[in-house]
């Protein structure tokens, strides 16, 4: 069923019982991935925060609608907003699998990726079947540069963006052909899904196609600028790929947007190796100037350790 | 528990769907290229592509939205309306420009029916034609 037809669907579930709080959980999380990964506009932001506020207006203590409250105003830029909104609705020290998948996302984007791997770490060992029922990925490891702990974790789901995340480990293990098996499908998954088109032009740059891959990522941007998507970290994904293609100047440029967008993760882009051959270049150290000033303020504000690149954290 | 009672009753309702005439089945709707193969051709040339929509149900598709996507993105969708009648194909044509980049085209075909509680396409596995193209760089 397409995301319409299923938005169709709960929208009659909810004109039949407008008080049941998983259905507009349900409805909040169609509209998220109309934003997140069909491409669609950002209004489907929105209206997943509208939804979600229904669902804990009538079930205050819903952890999987506050997680996805985290999620997209992290994808949104909000990052200090998303914190705070988990942080002040996790008062004990019992493990939350939702809300704490959501820290680890959330302390992802800001940079402080030891803490979030210890709430992965929490997240998986109170439910190890975590990522693979909710179709989540380990991104901390992969931020972190350990493909292997990152593959280890990675569930077995055949969809565009778990064949991307898994094909861009692979390469960074040096596996290519197993990159290239994980990748080529991906596009035939779903045409329309952002991650088919990432997993095309990835395939492009393993497969020595460079003009090809900065096509199919110019158009991803334009799509992307016109329907005012302002994930971040997807933006760092255009910036990567521009770079392997061989276009710095759009990694760059791709790089500032993402920090401007709400990734400010400087021990991300002090640790990949990708970046070593711009570090030097003035929009690389105005990006990560931005990203490491945002950071501090952070970490400054919810008590964790700003690290200077290394992506040491406290708490 | 009684709230969830209640959204599967409702879930079931909906996709229990509307009886067809005289116990027929609805619409189901599968695609397929009238020249399979891969599509080969140099940028900035408009390649002409027809597609089969069939439909395999026992009842009229009132409507197709045809999706179309590239590597380079999608394009506009077509509406197509009626849809194929039972046990019958329509021939769509599709003018693409191709550029560089452009490395798989697929369309996928979705039903539309009139009401809500109309069912949903049953099989919709093959509701998706893919195939591989290769553009060259013009001279």
């Amino acid at each position: 069923m397409t995301g319409g037809g299923a938005l169709q669907l709960l929208e009659r579930s909810l004109e039949l019982d407008p008080g049941f709080a998983p259905a507009w959980q349900a409805f909040a999380l169609a509209h998220y991935g109309l934003a997140s990964s069909c491409g669609e506009d950002a209004t489907h932001y929105e209206k997943a925060l509208n939804g979600i506020r229904r669902a804990v207006k009538l079930h205050p203590d819903m952890p999987s609608a506050m997680a996805l409250e985290a999620t997209v105003l992290a994808e949104s830029g909000r990052i200090e907003e998303a914190y705070e909104s988990l942080i002040r609705r996790k008062r004990d020290g019992a493990v939350a699998c939702d809300i704490d998948y959501a820290a680890s996302t959330v302390l992802s984007y800001a940079g402080y990726l030891d803490p979030a791997r210890r709430k992965l770490d929490s997240v998986l060992r109170a439910d190890p079947q975590y990522l693979a029922i909710g179709g989540w990925t380990p991104s901390i490891h992969l931020y972190e540069s350990e493909p292997d702990r990152f593959l280890r974790y990675l569930p077995a789901a055949e969809t565009a963006s778990f064949r991307y995340y898994r094909g861009y480990a692979q390469l960074l293990q040096g596996k290519i052909p197993a990159a290239r098996e994980s990748l080529g499908p991906a596009f035939r998954l779903n045409p329309h899904d952002v991650f088919a088109r990432l997993s095309a032009a990835l395939l492009d740059t393993v497969e020595g196609r460079p003009v090809e891959a900065l096509e199919v990522l110019r158009g991803l941007e334009r799509q992307r600028r016109a329907v005012g998507s302002t994930d971040g970290a997807l933006t760092y994904k255009l910036a990567q790929l521009y770079e392997r293609a061989g276009d710095s100047d759009s990694a760059l440029e791709s790089l500032g947007r993402a920090v401007d967008q709400g990734f400010f993760c400087t021990p991300c882009f002090a640790g990949d190796p990708l970046w070593n051959s711009v570090r030097s270049k003035a929009k690389f150290t105005d990006a990560f100037r931005r990203a490491e000033s945002r950071h501090r303020a952070f970490g400054k504000r919810f008590g964790f350790l700003a690290s200077s690149g290394s992506g040491q954290g406290a708490q | 528990m009684l709230r969830s009672m209640k959204l599967q009753l409702a879930i079931a309702f909906l996709f229990a769907g509307t009886a067809y005439p005289g116990g027929s089945s609805p619409p189901d709707l599968a695609i397929s290229w009238v020249q399979p193969g891969t599509l080969t051709g140099t940028a900035g040339e408009t390649a002409q592509i027809r597609y089969l929509i069939r439909n395999v149900g026992g009842t009229d598709a009132f409507a197709v939205i045809s999706r179309i996507g590239t590597t380079l993105g999608p394009i506009a969708p077509a509406r197509t309306q009626p849809g194929p009648e039972a046990g019958k194909s329509l021939e769509r044509k599709l003018a693409l420009a191709l550029a560089v980049g452009m490395r798989e085209l697929c369309i996928d075909v979705t039903l539309q029916n009139i009401a809500i509680d109309d069912s949903p396409d049953p099989n919709p596995k093959n509701n998706r034609a893919c195939r591989p193209v290769v553009v060259q760089e013009p001279k």
